[in-house]
């Protein structure tokens, strides 16, 4: 989308009264040389509209954009003014961006977008020249970046013209990873429901294949001390990484349709811990990952355990949001069809899951794989204090 | 961005400073000048570079509002000339509260608001070119703070963001209150702050102000444009009523000696005289000094001259225009007269009144002078009268007596006829002349042995510096006895007198004596300095010298005689020219020009000089490209230069024809490549050709694409839409699961939209996007099996 636009300033309005009031003094009064001065004080005027229209013309801005980013993760945005011209340079150039964040299926929620402003002070002919701004983008979903809106009154101020230009670009900001306890990994099976299947706790998963350098947070009981002693530093051996592990998560975003700070909160924590888990498995090779959720319609992704896969999955945590409908025998029912037999289901909700009659609702009746699944079913709740057991958001 | 801002301050300080200059200029007063000088200087020092002091805002206001309350009233109580007065008085005042401000955006912008008010007002009063030139540099200053200003104001923001730069989220972001919320990110909001700009990169490089200063010249062309195209109408010039008239300290029409001290030469213009031949109103050349009459006195009394009685019942009345138009040897004389505190009109004696003489001169027959109606004094006054003296361009010495101008007072010596009043004058004046052995009869010879006595004497120095005289005598006395010291009043006295002693009819004249010839502008510059007085001695018709008599068809010369013009002062030291001279002519000839044509113009000189020329040159250049026999000629000179001339009609036409396209051509390829370049040197643009090259290239993409998908078995077929061949494409990559694949036909569907059909080129991240998504498809089906293609459409 192209917009021009050549408006004149507060200041140039007092400047028009003053050339009015001189021009008027000079033809009703008869006075050649104030009639001169309102021909030097128009001057400005004419040139100052001409001048912010030949400014603008043949500049070139682009935007750099990271490829991806999570919620409140630092971001870092250049914008490269280019000066196509051969003759003229550029001065007082204001470029404003637009981030508006795009509102997801169903979502009601509109926030007003962040106008980031920069100034261009001078740009050469041929010339090239970058600025950028930084901050922070805290709520996950799609933004849209643009369009560029380049401003200038050069010189006197008296007139302002706009472009809107540049590319019209989007960026998903995923969820916020947060960080699982040991809880989590050392009692997998604990919250299964109507069963209690402690397993025996496992130490460092796998076979020594290497020693590496001590490094901030490593466990004391991994150091190699023959090894530190030969070497002269500390250094900790290294095991295979851990066996795979299949797991489906099932996210049930529950949001009344009045709900409050609470329950808003409720909803980031699940999508954010469901993000976590899921990064977490998904670091197994040879692990199967599946995310069902409703995001529009009720639908379950996954596949192997991979980066794309993750990748894909957490754009879809992205944009996922709460609902006030019933939704988890379908979750259930669409992740029974994807999963294979001895796949951890993981139930991430934002209320109190009641299994029992989640098994017997109609929906999943003569649903295949049922009665095997349900030994391995976990549910979290994230209205639950007991959450920052297993997770802590960050 | 200190340095920028005191750039700024000092810029704002200078404007300030001018903008009073030419307040001060207008009203002749040096007192808000210097008042606003000053405190531009201290405050520039003390508030905005040491930031010593400064007003607070409640103060600054007080005061504004105070200043208001006791300026405003008397601004609208009194007449319209003190009222301006006043206002600008009020401005001074507020611009000095305004310079002892702590300045912000609105601080400078009221000062370039009450600079240029103050401007505004100045130039009700002001008229001369140095107020030009000044306005054309407080223009250019103006520019300049302005264009400050705006990148200060652009500047202001950016630096109140970028304050957060060393850790923009976080230390913007803490400010915010937490708020207990369970989700931490909930208590805090987005915010994404600019990056500091670099200060010394404001971009403040000779470009900037060379462009400025383009704009400022610019400027001077609209204002131009708009100062002569708007159509003047009445009858006198648009000039303001305020303008001050000057006050004339040379002349005078009552002289008493000894009351001058030490004279002043004054180099204030008075008049510009210039002379045509009439009625052809060609310029006539003048060699020499010129004298301008303006009053005649007679009566002699105790060192002062007035006027004397009138022999007949005489009175005034308006100069009448003469019905008929003179013969030859008639100069005709234009004066161009400054606003005086006087109302006396000078002429080259004797003078006639012409066609186009000015209606609004007054003819004083008492006083024998011409003077200008009062209301008129307070402007510039221009009027024409003819002139029979000047003779081979020079003014000749005599002057045609009327009858009625010679009274007993040009014989009158004071105290009677004996020789008590002026017993050395008398003595001296009867020994000269016996000593020069010439006859009664020889009056010429007489008067001219007593000027030249007067004149070459060593005993008799002329000096401008005061004299003391001896109180007991006549100051003439005095001056032929104790102290032979004066300037040109106390010679002209003595030889009037002297003339009187010896029997011969004399009167002395005030007016100018002026040699300051412009050659630049072709005129007589007349100056204060210039004001002299000399003699005219009555001489009978018989008595006449021959060779000095002119206009002998209008002077009754046989009847009533003449009075030559004697002048018994010693010459001046003669000023040598130095390298100021031609600066001086060169200023004097643009001040003649700004008078003229900038604050006298008028209905009828901006019809004579701008909108007749134009017409004229209009017709004259539409009747030349019309006229058949003009171009027959033209075409005949052709043939003859090209050699073509011997051949038939109808080839000579088809030659002609030829090279009138040929013309016609090279006139069109000429504009072509005018436009091209300018195109080139202003907007940089690239040349066509290689735009629609850009263009060929960036759609590549998309033959490339279709190559590629033509591999898969998919070729779009003739009826098929780009988007749609992207849809079932995408529909059938899409059914080999390769979803990711699938976005990927679409996503080059809508750049080629963009660019074959938005006309907008891609920008290096989708062109990247495209390539990218062409490597994947490329990349994907090296690993496939190729089909056979197919019509996807089908």
């Amino acid at each position: 989308m192209f917009r021009r636009q050549t408006t004149i300033c507060r200041e140039g309005w007092y400047y028009l009264a003053i050339v009015a009031l001189v021009f008027g003094g000079a033809t009703l009064k008869e006075v050649n040389l104030l009639l001169i001065l309102a021909g030097m004080l128009l001057g400005p005027l004419l040139l100052n509209w001409r001048a912010v229209r030949a400014t603008l013309r043949g500049l070139d801005v682009r935007r750099t954009l990271p490829p991806r980013i999570s919620a409140g993760d630092f971001l870092a945005i250049d914008l490269s003014l280019t000066n196509t011209r051969r003759r003229w340079s550029s001065w007082a150039v204001v470029v404003e961006d637009r981030v508006q964040q795009e509102p997801s299926n169903g979502s009601q929620k509109r926030l007003s977008p962040l106008k980031p402003r920069l100034l261009f002070s001078y740009v050469r002919p041929s010339q090239s020249r970058k600025l950028g701004y930084r901050g922070v983008l805290l709520e996950r979903g799609r933004y849209r970046f643009g369009p560029l809106s380049l401003t200038t009154r050069f010189p006197f101020g008296l007139f302002s013209r706009t472009i809107q230009t540049g590319p019209t670009e989007s960026v998903l900001v995923l969820p916020r990873l947060g960080r699982l306890t040991h809880a989590w990994s050392a009692r997998p099976f604990e919250a299964f429901a109507g069963r209690d299947l402690r397993r025996r706790r496992p130490g460092p998963e796998g076979d020594v294949y290497g020693v590496r350098e001590w490094r901030s947070g490593d466990a004391a009981r991994l150091i190699h001390w023959r090894t530190s002693a030969r070497l002269g530093k500390l250094t900790v051996r290294q095991f295979e990484r851990q066996r795979s592990r299949d797991m489906a998560v099932l996210l049930d975003l529950w949001l009344p349709t009045y709900g409050g700070a609470t329950q808003e909160d409720n909803v980031e924590l699940a999508v954010s811990f469901a993000a976590t888990v899921l990064t977490d498995v998904c670091r197994l090779p040879g692990s199967n990952v599946y995310l069902a959720l409703r995001n529009g319609q009720v639908e379950c992704h996954g596949g192997a355990a991979s980066p794309t896969l993750l990748q894909a999955l957490l754009e879809q945590l992205a944009l996922v949001h709460g609902q006030a409908e019933e939704v988890l025998p379908e979750l259930f029912a669409a992740a029974l069809r994807r999963i294979t037999a001895g796949t951890e289901i993981v139930i991430v909700g934002t209320r109190p899951t009641d299994l029992a009659e989640l098994l017997h609702s109609p929906r999943l009746r003569g649903e295949p794989g049922l009665r095997d699944s349900t030994r391995r079913i976990r549910c979290i709740d994230t209205s639950s204090e007991r959450l920052a057991e297993l997770f802590q958001a960050e | 961005m200190k340095r920028f801002e005191h750039l700024l301050q000092l810029n704002m300080a200078t404007l300030a400073a001018l903008g009073a200059v030419l307040l001060g200029m207008g009203e002749r007063s040096e007192a808000a000048p210097l008042l606003v000088i000053a405190a531009a200087a201290i405050s520039l020092w003390i508030t905005d570079i040491q930031q010593l002091f400064w007003l607070k805002q409640k103060w600054a206001n007080l005061l504004m509002l105070l200043i208001a309350v006791i300026s405003l009233p008397d601004a609208f109580a009194q007449g319209n000339e003190l009222q301006t007065v006043n206002f600008a008085r009020f401005l001074v005042y507020l611009q000095l509260i305004l310079l002892f401000q702590r300045k912000d955006e609105r601080t400078y912008w009221l000062l370039v608001m009450s600079s240029l008010l103050q401007v505004v007002v100045a130039t009700l009063f002001s008229q001369g070119v140095g107020f030009g030139l000044l306005l054309a540099i407080y223009m250019l200053l103006g520019f300049s703070a302005m264009t400050l200003l705006m990148i200060y104001r652009q500047h202001r923001p950016q630096e109140a963001d970028s304050d957060l730069t060393a850790a923009p989220a976080t230390r913007k972001l803490a400010s915010q209150p937490a708020v207990a919320r369970r989700w931490p990110l909930a208590t805090r909001s987005s915010e994404l702050v600019p990056v500091a700009v670099d200060p010394g990169r404001l971009g403040l490089t000779g470009e900037l102000f060379r462009r400025v200063g383009r704009m400022g010249l610019q400027t001077v062309v609209i204002a131009m444009v708009l100062f002569f195209a708007l159509p003047r109408f009445g009858q006198v010039a648009w000039r303001s009523g305020l303008a001050q008239p000057v006050p004339m300290v040379g002349f005078t029409d009552e002289v008493t000696l000894g009351e001058l001290g030490e004279a002043i030469e004054s180099p204030q213009e008075v008049m510009r005289v210039r002379f045509y031949r009439y009625p052809s109103d060609s310029p006539q050349p003048v060699r020499g000094e010129i004298y301008l009459r303006g009053a005649v006195m007679t009566v002699y009394n105790r060192g002062q001259w007035q006027i004397g009685t009138p022999s007949t019942e005489l009175g005034s009345h308006q100069l009448h225009r003469s019905r008929r138009t003179p013969a030859s040897g008639v100069v005709q004389q234009k004066i161009a007269i400054e606003s005086l505190d006087r109302s006396e009109l000078f002429y080259v004696a004797p003078y006639l009144p012409l066609e186009r003489s000015n209606m609004h001169i007054e003819v004083d027959l008492v006083q024998q002078r011409l003077r200008r109606q009062a209301y008129l004094c307070r402007r510039r006054f221009e009027y024409s009268l003819g002139t029979t003296a000047i003779v081979d361009g020079q003014q000749r010495p005599l002057i045609p007596a009327t009858g009625k101008d010679l009274t007993t007072d040009c014989l009158q010596l004071p105290a009677g006829e004996d020789s008590a009043a002026l017993p050395t004058l008398v003595t001296l004046a009867k020994r000269w002349v016996a000593e020069s052995g010439l006859a009664a009869d020889d009056v010429l010879g007489r008067a001219r042995c007593l000027e030249r006595k007067l004149a070459l004497s060593p005993q008799f120095q002329y000096s401008l510096a005061g004299q003391d005289r001896d109180p007991d005598v006549d100051p003439i006395e005095d001056f032929l006895t104790k102290h032979p010291r004066g300037h040109c009043e106390y010679f002209a006295t003595a030889l009037t007198l002297m003339l009187r002693a010896v029997g011969i009819p004399a009167r002395m004249v005030s007016g100018y004596k002026c040699d300051e010839w412009n050659e630049m502008g072709k005129y007589y510059q007349v100056r204060q300095l210039h004001a002299h007085t000399w003699v005219e001695a009555y001489l009978r018709p018989k008595q006449l010298p021959r060779d000095l008599i002119h206009g002998a068809d209008y002077w009754p010369w046989n009847r009533a005689g003449g009075w030559m013009q004697l002048d018994p002062t010693p010459a001046a030291r003669e000023e040598k020219p130095t390298w100021f001279t031609p600066v001086r002519h060169t200023f004097d000839w643009l001040d003649s020009a700004w008078s003229n044509y900038v604050v006298e113009l008028d209905c009828q000189r901006q019809r004579d000089a701008i909108y007749q020329p134009i017409a004229q040159a209009a017709t004259f250049l539409w009747q030349e490209l019309t006229s058949a026999e003009r171009w027959r000629s033209l075409f005949n000179s052709l043939s003859v230069s090209l050699y073509f001339d011997h051949l038939g009609r109808g080839a000579k036409a088809v030659v002609l024809a030829l090279l009138g396209l040929l013309l016609v051509g090279l006139l069109a390829g000429l504009l072509w490549l005018l436009g091209r370049w300018l195109r080139y040197v202003y907007w940089g643009n690239k040349p066509r050709p290689a735009k629609r090259q850009r263009r060929r290239t960036e759609i590549e993409f998309y033959r490339r694409y279709e190559a590629l998908m033509a591999r898969w078995g998919l070729v779009r077929t003739a009826g098929q839409t780009q988007r749609e061949f992207a849809q079932a494409a995408a529909a059938h990559l899409a059914a080999r699961e390769d979803k990711t694949l699938a976005t990927l036909p679409e996503l080059i569907a809508e750049s080629f939209y963009r660019v074959r059909f938005g006309s907008l080129p891609l920008d290096s991240l989708q062109a990247e996007a495209v390539e990218h998504a062409l490597a994947m498809l490329a990349k994907q089906d090296s690993s496939r099996p190729l089909r056979p293609p197919r019509r996807s459409g089908s």
